[in-house]
C-alpha cells in the first residue's frame, strides 16, 4: 500500500499543461483512494486503523525523528475520496468554466497543487506533515484567491485569506511545538495512545494543546472570529469557491478536530468552546446570508453556517455525524457553487442576484441543479442534507453533551437557511428578466454534466449515512454513535425550515413593494447585517490601524535610524575588508608561496607557545 | 674500522681514475686553443646569446621521454637479481609493468614524440 | 622465496578497470580522427563500471598490499563520489571542448587517471599510498589546468598550480618523513597504536611533522592561508575542469586528511585540533569574505568553493563517526550542487568561457526560465537552504561539531552560511529583478549533454535534500 500512496502523490504532482491532464491526474488519484477503501473495507473493522506507511526516513537527530509517511485509516481515505471525488468533478467542470481564460494552464496547476496539497494534509501520519500539508493548501488558496491579480479586491482578498491562516498557522506550529514537548513525539499513533494515560481530562497541557489546534481549525475553516477571510475569497473563479471554500479546505478544521478526537475527548472544556462558536456561527452567518446581494457571498455565508454545523456535532461529541455532514455538504455545497458558476458564466459574468431573474426557462439543467442543492441545503425529506443535517439538529438536544441552548441555535438557523436559499433562487431562476442587455445562455455539456453528477449525490448520498458511521466508527473509539429518533424535534425543524422558505416565497415572488416595505420596516437590522456586523470594520479599527501606526513608527524610528544604519554600516566593513582582502591576491606566485611559508611558520609558533 | 676498509678502497680507486683522467688528457692530449674551445662548456648551442632566444622545445621532449624510459631500466635491474625468489609472481608483475611501459611507448611513437622533424 | 603480496584483486577492480579505460582511451584515441565523441562513450562507460563493480565484495574492510590499501564503506561510497564528478565532468566538456576548439583525446584519459588517483587516495591506509595518490591526482590536474594550450590564462593557472602544488608535496612529504621518523612506520593503524603510548607525543619531529602535514593537506584543498593559487587557478582553467578540481580531487584529498588525522593521528589531537579549527574558521571567512566582492562568475564560484572547504573541515575536526557520515554525505552534495551551478555558467558563455559577469545574468528569469530556476535551486543549496541537499549536508556537519562541543565553531559556520547568502542571493537577485544593461545578449548553448548534467544535478539536489535517509545511512555504516 506504500506504493499505492506514493503513485498517487507522484500522479497529483504532475502538474502539465493541458486540463485532461489535469483532471485525468485527479481522476488517476481518485482511483487510487478508492482501491484504497476498497482495501480497507475487506479488513475487519478493528484492523482497519493505524497503517502508518513509512515511505523514508527522513530526518533524525537526537530524540527528533522524521519519516516521510502517510496514514491510511478509515478517516483519511474517507477524506481522500471527498477530496479526489468532488476534486475530480470541479476540474472537469474547469475546463468549461476556464476555457476563455488565457491564464487557463497555470489556473489548472494551482488546482492540482491544491489537491496535492489537501492530500498531504489528511494523509499525514503526524503533526509535522499536517502542518506542511496545512500550510501548502494556504498557498494554493492564496493563489487561487487571487488568480485574477489584475483585480485589486481579488489581490486584497487573497491577502486577507492568507493573514487569517497564518494566524492558524502560528496556532498550529505552537501546538505541534506543546505536544512535542509533552509527549516526544509528533505521531498520531505515539501522541493518541499515550495521551489517555498519561493525562485526567481538562488537564492544563490537554486544554493547551487542543485550544491552540483550535486555533488552526478556526481560522482554516472560518469560524467566529476568524471567518471574515470567507466571504471575500469569493473573489476567485467559481470552480475554486466550489472546491477549496465549500467542499475541501475549509472542512479541514472538522478533519482536523475529528482526527485528534482522542485529545478532545480529553478536553470537555473545549469541546464546549467548540459546540458554543459553531453554532453561534451558523446563526451568525445565516443571518448575513438573509441580505447579501451577490449569488456567490450569499452561498458562502451559507457554507460558513454549515461548518457551523459540523462544529457543533463534533464539539458535542459526534464526530462520526460531523464528517457524514462534511460529506454530504461537500456533495451539494459544490453542487450550488457550481450552479451558480454555471448561472454567472451564462450571465457573461453577472453576479447580483437582483439583476438576474427567469433563469428558470433558459438554464433549465442549472435549475434543476440549483433546485437540489438548496432543498439538500435546507434538510428537504430524503435529500442529503436532510439526513446529515436532522441528526446534528437532533442529537444536539439528545447527545450526552447536548442541551437546549445548542439544539435552538440549530433548529433557528435551519428556518434562516430556508429563507435565504430559497431568496436567491427565486430571485436568480423565477421571476422576469431584469436586465434587457443581459443575453443568458446554458452552459456547455462539459460543465453541465459534473452538475448532474453532483446533483445525483446530492440526493442520494443521505443513504449512505448509516454506512459511513460505521466506518469511520474505529477511528472515533469504535462505536456507532446512536441514533437518536424523535419526531417532534424533527417536525419542529421541518416546519421551520419550510416557513423560511414561504416566507422568501411570499416576499420576493410576489411584488417588490413588500420587499421593500419589510426593509424599511428593519431598516437598522437590514444595516447591521448587510455590514456583517461590523466585524470587518472592528478588526480594521482595533488591529489594522493600531498595528499599521506601530508599523509606521517602527519604520521611521528604529527601522530608518537604528537597524538600517547597523546593517549598512557592517555592509560597509565587510565589503572594505573583503576589498583588503583581495588586495593580497596579488597574481605573484612568489607571494604565494611566501604566504604558504608564512603560514607554516604562523602554525608552528602556535604550537610552540600555546 | 674494519667494515669501512672496502669503502675507503673504493673512494681511492674513484678519486684515482677520475684525477688520473683529467690529468692524462691534460698531459697527452693536443692543445689547439680556437674561440669556441674556450667556453666553459662545450656542447651544440653557442653559450653567449640572449637569454630571449627560444630553445627548441624537442630537445626537452627527448630528455623527458629518455628519464621516463631510462627508470624502466632501473626497476629491471633489482628485479633481475631476485627474479628466482619472486618466481612466477615477479614475472607476471614484470610483464603488465612492461606492457604499460609498452603502451606509453606506442602512444609516444604514435603521437610522433621521436620523430625530429 | 619472497612470498608474492596478498592482493585483493576483486576489491580492487574499480581501479584496475579504470587504468584500463583510461589506457584503452589513450590509445584509441591515436587511431581516430577529429571527432572524439566515441572517447566519451568509453570513458563514461568505464566510469560506470568501475563503480558498480566498487560493489563487488561487501562492506567490510578489505586489505591489500601489506596493509596499505583498503576498501570500506567509506572508500565505496567515494568511489561512487568520484564516478559521479567525473562523469559529470566530461559530460560538460563535450560541447564545452567542441565550442572552444580543444580537440585534445588525451583529455578523457587524464580525468580517468585523476579518477584513479582520487580513488587510491580514498582507500589508502599507508602515508606512501597517501603520498602516490596526491601525486597522481597532482600530475593530472597540473595538465588538465592548462589544457587549454593557446589562452594565455590556461598556462598561467597550470604553472602557477604546478609551482606552488609541487612546493606543497615537499611539504607534504616532508611532513610524512618527519612522523615516518618519530614514529618508525607508515602504516596509519601503526602510527595510532604507537601514539597511544604517551612517550611519543610529545616529541618536537613528530609536532613538525604534523605541521608540515597540515601545510600540505591545507594547500591541497585550498584552506586558508595556502589557499592563494585558488582563484587564480579555477579561473584560468576551463570551465568543466574548475567543476572538476573543485568537487573530485579535493574530496579525494579530504578522505586521505580524514584518514591520517581522525585515523592516524587522533591521539595527539591536542595539538592539531586547535590549529584545524583556526584554519577552518579563516577558511570560512576569507572563501565569503572574498566572494563577496567578485563580479565573475567563475571566481564567485571559486571563492565559494574554498567557503565550503571550511565547512569540511568542521565535519573532520568532530572525529566522530557523525563527522565521517556527514563528510561523505556533503562531498556528494556538493557534487551536485557545484556542478549544477557551473554547468549553468557554461551553456550560459559559449563565447569565452569565463568572462561572463554577474550582471550579465540579469533579466535571465524571464528570458530562460528554467535556466533560472535551476541556478537558484542550486545557488540556495550552496548557501545551504532547506529543502535542498546543502541544507542536510550543513546540518548534519554542524550536528556532528555541536555533539563534541564545538559550539563557537558552529556559531561560526553558522554565520559564514548567513555571509554567504549575501553572495548567492546576489545573482537570484539580478536574474530576476534587474533589467539587463546594453545589448549584452545572454544565448544558452543548449547541449544535450550539458543538459543532462544540469537535469542531474538538480535531480541530486532536490533527492538528496528532501530524501537524504538512504544515503546518509548508507555513509553511516
Amino acid at each position: 500500500m506504500g506504493f499505492l500512496a506514493l503513485s498517487f502523490l507522484g500522479a497529483v504532482l504532475d502538474k502539465k499543461q493541458v486540463g485532461l491532464v489535469a483532471c485525468s491526474a485527479v481522476g488517476l488519484a481518485f482511483l487510487v483512494a478508492f482501491w484504497a477503501l476498497t482495501d480497507l473495507m475487506n479488513l475487519e473493522p478493528a484492523e482497519r486503523i493505524g497503517h502508518v506507511e513509512v515511505l523514508y526516513p527522513w530526518i533524525t537527530s537526537g530524540k527528533f525523528h522524521l519519516d516521510l509517511s502517510v496514514l491510511i485509516d478509515p478517516l483519511s481515505v474517507f477524506m481522500l475520496m471527498i477530496i479526489t471525488g468532488v476534486g475530480f468533478v470541479i476540474h472537469v467542470y474547469s475546463i468549461g468554466y476556464m476555457n476563455d481564460d488565457p491564464e487557463y494552464s497555470r489556473f489548472m496547476s494551482y488546482m492540482n497543487l491544491f489537491i496535492f496539497s489537501m492530500s498531504v494534509l489528511v494523509m499525514a501520519a503526524d503533526f509535522f506533515f499536517l502542518i506542511v500539508g496545512w500550510a501548502l493548501v494556504g498557498l494554493a488558496s492564496y493563489l487561487l484567491i487571487g488568480f485574477y491579480s489584475e483585480k485589486r479586491s481579488a489581490v486584497l482578498a487573497a491577502r486577507k485569506a492568507f493573514v487569517m491562516n497564518v494566524i492558524g498557522d502560528v496556532g498550529m506550529v505552537v501546538a505541534a511545538y506543546v505536544i512535542f514537548q509533552n509527549f516526544g513525539s509528533l505521531n498520531y499513533v505515539d501522541v493518541f495512545a499515550k495521551a489517555p494515560e498519561m493525562y485526567l481530562p481538562n488537564s492544563d497541557a490537554i486544554l493547551l494543546i487542543t485550544f491552540l489546534l483550535l486555533v488552526g481549525a478556526f481560522a482554516k475553516s472560518a469560524q467566529i472570529p476568524l471567518h471574515t477571510w470567507l466571504p471575500d475569497a469569493m473573489e476567485g473563479p467559481t470552480p475554486v469557491s466550489a472546491l477549496i471554500h465549500a467542499a475541501t479546505m475549509v472542512t479541514a478544521g472538522v478533519y482536523l478536530i475529528a482526527r485528534c478526537s482522542v485529545l478532545y475527548e480529553l478536553a470537555p472544556y473545549t469541546m464546549y468552546l467548540i459546540a458554543t462558536v459553531g453554532g453561534i456561527t451558523a446563526i451568525f452567518a445565516a443571518t448575513i446570508g438573509l441580505v447579501q446581494n451577490d449569488i456567490k457571498r450569499v452561498i458562502a455565508y451559507s457554507t460558513m453556517s454549515q461548518l457551523g454545523y459540523m462544529f457543533l456535532a463534533v464539539g458535542i461529541g459526534m464526530f462520526g455525524l460531523g464528517m457524514f455532514h462534511l460529506m454530504t455538504h461537500a456533495f451539494f455545497k459544490a453542487l450550488l457553487f457550481l450552479s451558480a458558476g454555471s448561472v454567472i458564466h451564462g450571465m457573461s459574468g453577472e453576479q447580483d442576484i437582483r439583476k438576474m431573474g427567469g433563469l428558470m426557462a433558459i438554464m433549465p439543467l442549472t435549475f434543476i441543479s440549483f433546485l437540489i442543492g438548496s432543498l439538500s441545503l435546507i434538510g428537504f425529506p430524503l435529500t442529503s442534507g436532510y439526513f446529515s443535517k436532522e441528526a446534528i439538529i437532533i442529537s444536539a438536544w439528545h447527545a450526552p453533551m447536548g442541551n437546549i441552548f445548542f439544539w435552538g441555535l440549530a433548529v433557528v438557523t435551519a428556518g434562516l437557511t430556508g429563507f435565504y436559499s430559497f431568496r436567491i433562487f427565486f430571485f436568480a431562476f423565477m421571476g422576469k428578466q431584469k436586465d434587457p442587455n443581459a443575453h443568458p445562455h446554458e452552459s456547455p455539456v462539459v460543465m453541465t454534466l459534473p452538475l448532474m453528477i453532483l446533483a445525483f449525490l446530492s440526493l442520494i448520498a443521505g443513504g449512505l449515512g448509516h454506512d459511513v458511521l460505521e466506518f469511520l466508527s474505529p477511528v472515533f473509539g469504535g462505536h456507532v454513535p446512536p441514533h437518536h429518533e424523535d419526531g417532534l424535534l424533527e417536525g419542529i425543524t421541518l416546519t421551520l425550515g419550510a416557513v423560511g422558505v414561504i416566507a422568501a416565497l411570499g416576499l420576493y415572488l410576489t411584488d417588490e413593494e413588500r420587499v421593500k416595505f419589510v426593509k424599511d420596516m428593519l431598516l437598522p437590522v437590514h444595516e447591521i447585517l448587510y455590514r456583517k456586523y461590523y466585524i470587518d470594520e472592528l478588526y480594521d479599527f482595533f488591529l489594522v490601524q493600531p498595528t499599521k501606526a506601530i508599523g509606521k513608527f517602527l519604520e521611521e524610528k528604529a527601522e530608518r535610524q537604528g537597524i538600517d544604519f547597523v546593517v549598512d554600516q557592517v555592509a560597509e566593513k565587510v565589503k572594505e575588508t573583503s576589498e583588503g582582502l583581495s588586495q593580497w591576491q596579488s597574481g605573484k606566485v612568489r607571494v604565494y608561496a611566501l604566504n604558504m611559508v608564512g603560514g607554516a611558520v604562523m602554525i608552528l609558533m602556535f604550537l610552540v607557545f600555546y | 674500522m674494519e667494515q669501512y676498509i672496502g669503502a675507503s678502497l673504493m673512494l681511492l680507486f674513484a678519486t684515482g681514475i677520475a684525477g688520473g683522467m683529467v690529468l692524462m688528457t691534460s698531459l697527452l692530449g693536443p692543445k689547439k686553443s680556437f674561440a669556441d674551445k674556450d667556453e666553459p662548456f662545450e656542447c651544440g648551442e653557442s653559450q653567449i646569446v640572449s637569454p630571449h632566444q627560444r630553445f627548441s622545445v624537442k630537445f626537452y621532449l627527448v630528455a623527458v621521454l629518455f628519464i621516463l624510459f631510462d627508470i624502466e631500466a632501473v626497476f629491471l635491474f633489482p628485479w633481475a637479481i631476485l627474479f628466482k625468489k619472486l618466481g612466477m609472481f615477479g614475472f607476471i608483475e614484470m610483464f603488465l609493468f612492461l606492457l604499460i611501459l609498452g603502451v606509453g611507448l606506442l602512444y609516444v611513437w604514435k603521437k610522433g614524440g621521436l620523430d625530429w622533424e | 622465496m619472497i612470498p608474492a603480496p596478498i592482493v585483493d584483486l576483486v576489491s580492487l577492480s574499480p581501479v584496475i578497470v579504470l587504468s584500463l579505460f583510461a589506457m584503452g582511451v589513450l590509445i584509441l584515441d591515436l587511431f581516430i580522427g577529429k571527432d572524439k565523441t566515441v572517447l566519451v562513450f568509453l570513458s563514461l562507460l568505464g566510469l560506470f563500471l568501475a563503480a558498480v563493480s566498487s560493489l563487488a565484495k561487501g562492506t567490510g574492510p578489505i586489505y591489500s598490499f601489506s596493509n596499505s590499501y583498503v576498501v570500506d564503506t567509506f572508500s565505496i561510497f567515494l568511489t561512487f563520489v568520484f564516478a559521479i564528478s567525473s562523469a559529470l565532468a566530461i559530460m560538460l566538456s563535450v560541447s564545452y571542448n567542441k565550442e572552444q576548439g580543444i580537440k585534445i583525446g588525451e583529455y578523457y584519459s587524464i580525468i580517468l587517471f585523476c579518477t584513479v588517483g582520487m580513488i587510491v587516495l580514498a582507500s589508502s591506509a599507508d602515508l606512501i599510498m597517501i603520498f602516490l595518490g596526491i601525486e597522481i591526482v597532482s600530475i593530472s590536474l597540473y595538465i588538465l589546468a592548462g589544457i587549454r594550450r593557446t589562452e594565455k590564462r590556461s598556462n598561467e593557472a597550470a604553472l602557477k598550480y604546478f609551482l606552488l602544488g609541487a612546493f606543497a608535496s615537499g611539504f607534504l612529504l616532508y611532513g610524512m618523513a618527519l612522523v615516518y621518523g618519530a614514529t618508525g612506520t607508515t602504516h596509519l593503524k601503526d602510527i595510532a597504536s604507537v601514539l597511544a603510548s604517551s612517550e611519543f607525543k610529545t616529541s618536537p619531529i613528530l609536532l613538525m611533522g604534523v605541521v608540515l602535514l597540515v601545510v600540505g593537506f591545507g594547500f591541497k584543498v585550498a584552506s586558508v592561508p595556502f589557499h592563494m593559487w585558488a582563484p587564480d587557478v579555477y579561473q584560468g582553467s576551463a570551465t568543466p575542469v574548475t567543476a572538476f578540481m573543485s568537487v573530485g580531487p579535493k574530496a579525494a584529498v579530504f578522505a586521505a586528511f580524514f584518514r591520517i588525522f581522525v585515523e592516524g593521528i587522533p591521539n595527539i589531537s591536542d595539538y592539531w585540533d586547535t590549529i584545524l579549527c583556526i584554519v577552518a574558521v579563516i577558511t570560512m571567512f576569507v572563501g565569503n569574505l572574498g566572494a563577496i566582492i567578485q563580479d565573475n562568475m567563475k571566481r564567485l564560484l571559486a571563492y565559494s568553493s574554498i567557503s565550503h572547504a571550511g565547512y569540511i573541515l568542521v565535519a573532520l575536526i568532530a572525529k566522530n563517526s557523525l563527522g565521517m557520515s556527514s563528510l561523505l554525505f556533503y562531498m556528494l552534495a556538493y557534487a551536485f550542487m557545484s556542478f549544477g551551478a557551473f554547468a549553468i555558467i557554461i551553456i550560459l558563455d559559449k563565447q569565452n568561457g569565463d568572462n561572463l559577469e554577474v550582471k550579465d545574468y540579469a533579466g535571465l528569469g524571464f528570458k530562460h526560465p528554467v535556466i533560472a530556476v535551476c541556478m537558484s535551486i542550486f545557488l540556495l543549496s550552496l548557501g545551504g537552504l532547506p529543502p535542498f541537499a546543502g541544507f542536510v549536508g550543513k546540518f548534519y556537519i554542524f550536528s556532528a561539531a555541536v555533539k563534541e562541543g564545538y559550539i563557537t565553531l558552529v556559531v561560526l559556520g553558522v554565520l559564514n552560511s548567513a555571509i554567504s547568502f549575501y553572495y548567492y542571493l546576489r545573482v537570484i537577485v539580478y536574474m530576476y529583478m534587474k533589467e539587463p544593461e546594453g545589448d549584452y545578449q545572454v544565448q544558452p548553448s543548449l547541449a544535450p549533454f550539458s543538459l543532462l548534467v544540469i537535469g542531474i544535478a538538480v535531480f541530486g539536489t532536490i533527492e538528496l535534500g528532501i530524501f537524504p535517509g538512504p544515503v546518509i545511512s548508507w555513509t553511516m555504516n
